[in-house]
């Protein structure tokens, strides 16, 4: 008897064949107990996948996920197909594993890719200092300090009111008064 | 189950638990003294949250202390550090209350929102929050003193006495109503407050070509019972930055000065004037005797901008002595008078205290804010 081979497998389980190869290889899988057991292992592989994308943002741009997943797969299958004796069907046991482990790599890669922000929309309104420079800064939203693309930053809260922003020395602040307590609170961020 | 699908659902468990951010309550790390003056009674990180960005982990951490007076004294201030040296290497920062009236054994909250931006690996707390100081009903001072607490509490209070007298004051010359119109100015002062958002690079950095650069002299208010005199002042203009302002005083009191301010106002092309801040003298070394010269200078390099990132464009800038610290640990401050003049009142936004009983005023009314003023 004739197999499909593993990625086909892989595609009848999770419903992406074509409709004539999904029936050619579903009247496959029927027949073939070793075969429906290997897309049983595929269901549920997905299934666990699709457990852990739940927690994943709504606005995940699946596109490219998609992209860098099938990517992923067909490279993990023709490496998977270079040490394999042709002839002979093996089934090695680490191979879905090692697919499932491509394959969620492939998804927190675009995951982490989609969520960079886009060139275009990054417009600073003032020149932008040295990557390596310490720079303050006090605004609205709080007062912060960066360097290197890493900082942190005292934020007013929501339900602050009369904000004042100041510089003393090599040092910027920010007053308001917090709507929920009533205290007026002063947030400073200093340069050492 | 079979030991293939065992193994599959570890190695997701595992790349699942990788991926996940670190929880805000290992974030941050609550450190006081065994002997402070304030007890930690509880943290609440409330609506705290993490979030990639990229190759970043960006983290909101909304915490709410409660703390409690654990001293024999009335607490009228407190400064919190909080650092975060594996975020940004050479930042810190503090979050102050002024203003308080906190009895012994009493609760009182304060809330530090913090964001923070770090690459996606590390490890340990990424924010710690220690006690830097707390300020007395009596003026006394406990704690490190790392940001020079002690002081701006101390001028935040001396400010809240005497604007509470001048409140009192009018109380009593003018009746309730007068008091309600005094409340109301300060609310009209507030509201006509221009935004103003600043950006500073601590050790000067021009982002414009030498060439294009200009110097402009200071004006300077003279408040008649300063110890200090501005003598002159100068700082260099490049585009809409302002680098390194340089001032000159003299000490007119007779006794010798370990430490002073001077506040200073720019002016736009519009001719609209903006408190942009101070310049402190700096060094731990100052001692100037009685009729001695001394200058305070800035290294920095400030950009000023309004709303929607439009920068402040400046045209003149004025200073005033805004306080003064004495050898022997008086403070001086402008007195309510002296700071009552229109340009003042136009310029000058209301101390933190006035501030706070404009907003009791306005959430509360009239009788909250009498009952607060005859509390003190």
């Amino acid at each position: 008897m004739k197999h499909p081979d593993e990625s086909a497998l892989a595609l009848y389980a999770g419903g992406d064949l074509a409709w004539w190869k999904r029936f050619g290889i579903g009247r496959h899988v029927r027949q073939c107990g070793e075969c429906g057991r290997q897309v049983d292992e595929f269901r549920g592989v997905g299934a666990l996948l699709q457990a852990e994308l739940e927690g994943l943002p709504p606005n995940l741009e699946w596109t490219e996920a998609a992209a860098a997943m099938r990517a992923n797969i067909r490279l993990g299958i023709a490496a998977g197909q270079c040490v394999a004796d042709p002839p002979q069907r093996v089934r090695n046991p680490w191979r879905a594993p090692a697919l499932a482990l491509a394959a969620v790599v492939a998804i927190l890669a675009g995951w982490i890719i989609q969520t960079l922000p886009p060139a275009g929309r990054i417009a600073p309104p003032a020149p932008a200092p040295a990557a390596d420079v310490l720079v303050l800064d006090a605004n609205p939203a709080g007062v912060g300090v960066e360097r290197d693309g890493r900082g942190f930053r005292l934020l007013r809260p929501e339900a602050a009111e009369g904000v004042e922003v100041s510089v003393r020395g090599d040092s910027v602040r920010s007053r308001y008064v917090d709507g929920k307590t009533g205290q007026v609170t002063i947030s400073h961020v200093y340069a050492e | 189950m079979c030991t293939r699908s065992r193994l599959l659902a570890a190695l997701l468990g595992v790349v699942a638990a990788w991926a996940q951010a670190p929880q805000p309550s290992g974030s941050v790390k609550v450190n006081f003294p065994n002997d402070s003056p304030v007890a930690l009674v509880s943290i609440d990180l409330g609506e705290s949250r993490t979030e990639a960005r990229g190759g970043a982990l960006l983290l909101d951490l909304h915490t709410s202390l409660a703390l409690r007076n654990a001293s024999q004294s009335r607490i009228r201030g407190v400064t919190l550090l909080v650092q975060a040296q594996e975020v940004t290497p050479g930042g810190k920062a503090s979050v102050t209350v002024p203003s308080l009236d906190v009895g012994p054994g009493e609760s009182f909250p304060i809330r530090v929102d913090l964001r923070l931006l770090r690459p996606m690996f590390g490890g340990g707390p990424l924010a710690e929050i220690t006690l830097d100081g707390v300020l007395f009903g009596d003026l006394s001072f406990y704690g490190p003193d790392r940001l020079n607490s002690r002081r701006a509490m101390t001028v935040w209070e001396l400010e809240a006495r005497r604007d509470r007298r001048y409140f009192k004051s009018i109380l009593d010359a003018r009746g309730p109503e007068g008091l309600r119109q005094e409340a109301l100015a300060t609310l009209g002062r507030l509201a006509d407050r221009p935004e103003l958002d600043v950006q500073v690079i601590p050790r000067g950095r021009s982002t414009v070509a030498a060439a294009q650069e200009r110097s402009i002299e200071f004006a300077f208010l003279h408040l008649p019972d300063a110890p200090l005199e501005p003598l002159s002042g100068l700082a260099r203009l490049a585009g809409d930055e302002a680098l390194a302002p340089r001032i000159e005083v003299m000490n007119r009191s007779n006794r010798p000065v370990r430490y002073f301010e001077i506040a200073w106002i720019i002016k736009d092309r519009q001719g609209r004037e903006f408190l942009a801040g101070s310049v402190p003298a700096t060094g731990s070394g100052l001692k100037l005797a009685p009729g001695a010269k001394s200058e305070v200078a800035e290294g920095a390099a400030l950009r000023f901008s309004r709303e929607a990132g439009q920068p402040v464009q400046i045209e003149g800038m004025t200073g005033f002595v805004s306080q003064v610290e004495f050898v022997d640990g008086d403070i001086w401050i402008p007195s309510r008078a002296a700071l009552d003049s229109p340009r003042f009142r136009a310029v000058l936004p209301p101390s933190p205290e006035e501030q706070r009983l404009a907003d009791l005023y306005r959430k509360r009314g009239l009788a909250a804010l009498v009952a607060e003023l005859k509390k003190f």
